[in-house]
């Protein structure tokens, strides 16, 4: 489980706190997701969490140990971090890229265990084909999802204990049908008992697949729980500062959140006549 | 490692073989391969005078020049994934330069030196002090892009930039001072000769070397996860801090007692693991050792050319590395340049 306790924290001591007093909790089995517009500290969480920076004021806790103070090498076993640019100078293959993700488990040669774990992190991400690619060549989603197969293969195995996924903005360049494609995954990977946090943008798929939703705004949590709980139009009025319509999604049971710039009336907007020159 | 990274590993090693078995016979004195072999096994296949050349001349010179070469190359590689940067090579971190002003300085105090402490002595001051002067450059190097326990990789290509500048306005004040003889030898040491190769010369690499070359090589994955970036090399268990020093430190020394021995020998350690890369990829599992094995071998090669080309006169060594590896370099270059991406 992990335990986030009174988290403050500062860029630099004499500046504004980028996060205040933000206490969180994910339990394995959970995918929870960051919501919040720009500089609302989302990424600072996830750094904090992943050990990017130094945490001063408050506690990161993995299962009631300080995650701050685990070694490095066997922290690295079962927590994968994607960060939210990814890139890699030299044009290594997709394959080799991937293999990186194994890198805490071997020291000199990849054991079987280590070449399946990517076989199978290049299939979920729809790799296979372009394993033995330059990176480099590839499109800006194709790099994305290189990235994300490395960080599904770094915590893949048989492990005991459960293991730490965080995503910053893992949708970045990916298209419609890979955006659910991983969501759905990462539900799932979630749910045989490990932890997922993600960073998304976008209110309705965190609606659609999150367990749980944390929306931050200015650096404070404004709300946190199940999303029919958390996507409230107040809420969200105040942490975008845009006027919020919550609706059904039409297909699924969850809410369904439309957005609109602050101060615009009921009236409906004009139609628009659709050019049936162009729908054959 | 891939199939196709297998097989250019094997075939550069086969060619190595074949190199150093040129290279041991080709000469004033001709020694088949067969000859050679028989000297090295004891066998009866050889004369006597062939069994002196190999033993005293030539085996310690190929050796000489498979060693200095895989540490300029591997240097090189080392540099390259350090720094993230495909045009580092040893130099980036003030190793030729610093050696280079403390040659120059013992070279041109050896007139005065030679008096006071023996001719013997003098001889080995400018290796002594080329190896001093490469050390110090880079930890001066390191000094400046240091804070706390982390080093600034970008303050570092800086630091390597002035510390270079500076060292090289000393030495151009030493050449300005220099007498016709003194300016000579000191080209000649600028341009790399293995020329002075002899035992107590090989058994100095066979000290400061393998072992470094061992420790990077084991450090291909670290080298490989610096590429994503420090971050999330750190996310992958490695320590980049850590990692960075030794690997810095263990280039300084091997290349640093290659250019106190040879000269400065440039391009090996830039163009060797280009070569590589673009036959093979960026894995640095493959790529050390594969950048070993190629800069041995264009070393060898270009001992051999060096000292038989032109006979009995010996052609500056870093002179055929340049004419022999620019245009290879280069005809890679233009075949691949729309999908090169540096960094």
């Amino acid at each position: 489980m992990l335990t986030l306790r009174n988290i403050t924290w500062h860029a630099d001591p004499h500046g504004p706190a980028v996060l205040r007093d933000v206490s969180f909790t994910a339990r394995p089995g959970e995918l929870a997701v960051v919501i919040g517009p720009n500089g609302a500290g989302k990424s600072t969480l996830l750094k904090l969490i992943a050990g990017d920076h130094p945490v001063r004021s408050g506690s990161v806790l993995w299962g009631g140990s300080d995650l701050q103070r685990l070694p490095p090498l066997g922290t690295a076993r079962w927590r994968a971090v994607l960060d939210q640019r990814n890139r890699i100078g030299f044009g290594f293959t997709v394959r080799e890229v991937v293999m990186m993700g194994r890198y805490p488990h071997f020291t000199v040669r990849p054991s079987a265990l280590d070449e399946h774990a990517v076989e199978c992190a290049l299939e979920r991400m729809g790799l296979h084909r372009l394993a033995r690619r330059d990176i480099n060549t590839l499109s800006g989603g194709e790099q994305q999802r290189t990235h994300i197969a490395r960080a599904l293969a770094q915590i893949d195995g048989p492990a005991a204990a459960p293991g730490l996924l965080l995503l910053d903005e893992p949708l970045n360049d990916l298209d419609v049908k890979h955006q659910h494609a991983l969501l759905a995954h990462l539900r799932a990977f979630a749910q045989d008992g490990h932890v997922v946090v993600a960073v998304l943008h976008d209110v309705n798929l965190a609606a659609q697949y999150a367990h749980r939703v944390l929306l931050l705004a200015k650096g404070r949590v404004l709300a946190d729980g199940p999303a029919p709980d958390v996507l409230i139009p107040a809420a969200l009025a105040a942490a975008y500062g845009l006027q919020a319509h919550v609706a059904m999604h039409p297909f699924l049971s969850v809410p369904f959140v439309h957005f609109a710039p602050d101060g615009l009336s009921n009236e409906p907007l004009p139609t628009v006549t659709p050019d049936h020159a162009l729908i054959p | 490692m891939s199939r196709a990274q297998r097989l250019i590993l094997v075939l550069s090693a086969v060619v190595l073989a074949v190199l150093v078995l040129v290279a041991m016979g080709a000469g004033a004195v001709r020694v088949p391969p067969g000859a050679f072999l028989s000297v090295l096994t004891g066998g009866a296949g050889h004369d006597p005078q062939q069994e002196a050349v190999v033993l005293v001349i030539r085996l310690p010179r190929v050796l000489l020049s498979l060693l200095a070469g895989a540490a300029l190359a591997v240097g090189g590689a080392a540099m390259q994934a350090v720094f993230r940067n495909p045009l580092a090579d040893p130099s980036i971190i003030g190793v030729s330069s610093g050696a280079g002003m403390m040659a120059a300085f013992a070279i041109v105090l050896t007139a005065s030196l030679s008096s006071l402490i023996g001719a013997w002595a003098a001889t080995l001051s400018v290796p002594l002090f080329a190896f001093g002067g490469a050390l110090l450059a880079t930890t001066g190097v390191f000094a400046i892009a240091r804070t706390g326990s982390r080093t600034n990789v970008a303050a570092m290509l800086l630091a390597g930039i002035a510390v270079t500048a500076l060292t090289s306005a000393f030495t151009g004040l030493l050449t300005y001072s220099a007498s016709d003889t003194q300016l000579r030898s000191l080209i000649f040491w600028m341009l790399g000769s293995l020329g002075g190769a002899d035992r107590v010369g090989l058994l100095v690499l066979l000290a400061a070397v393998p072992l470094p070359l061992a420790y990077i090589l084991r450090q291909h994955r670290a080298l490989n996860a610096l590429a994503l970036g420090e971050a999330q090399a750190r996310h992958l268990g490695m320590r980049p801090d850590r990692v960075k020093r030794g690997v810095v430190i263990a280039t300084a020394v091997m290349t640093g007692a290659t250019v106190a021995l040879c000269g400065v020998i440039g391009f090996v350690g830039l163009v060797v693991p280009h070569v590589f890369r673009l036959a093979g990829g960026a894995d640095n599992r493959y790529l050390l050792p594969a950048s070993a094995i190629g800069g041995a071998a264009l070393l060898c090669a270009a001992d051999t050319l060096a000292r038989t080309l032109l006979v009995p006169a010996e052609l500056p060594i870093g002179v055929i590395t340049a004419l022999c590896g620019a245009p290879v370099f280069l005809y890679l270059l233009l075949r691949q340049k729309r999908t090169l991406h540096l960094a």
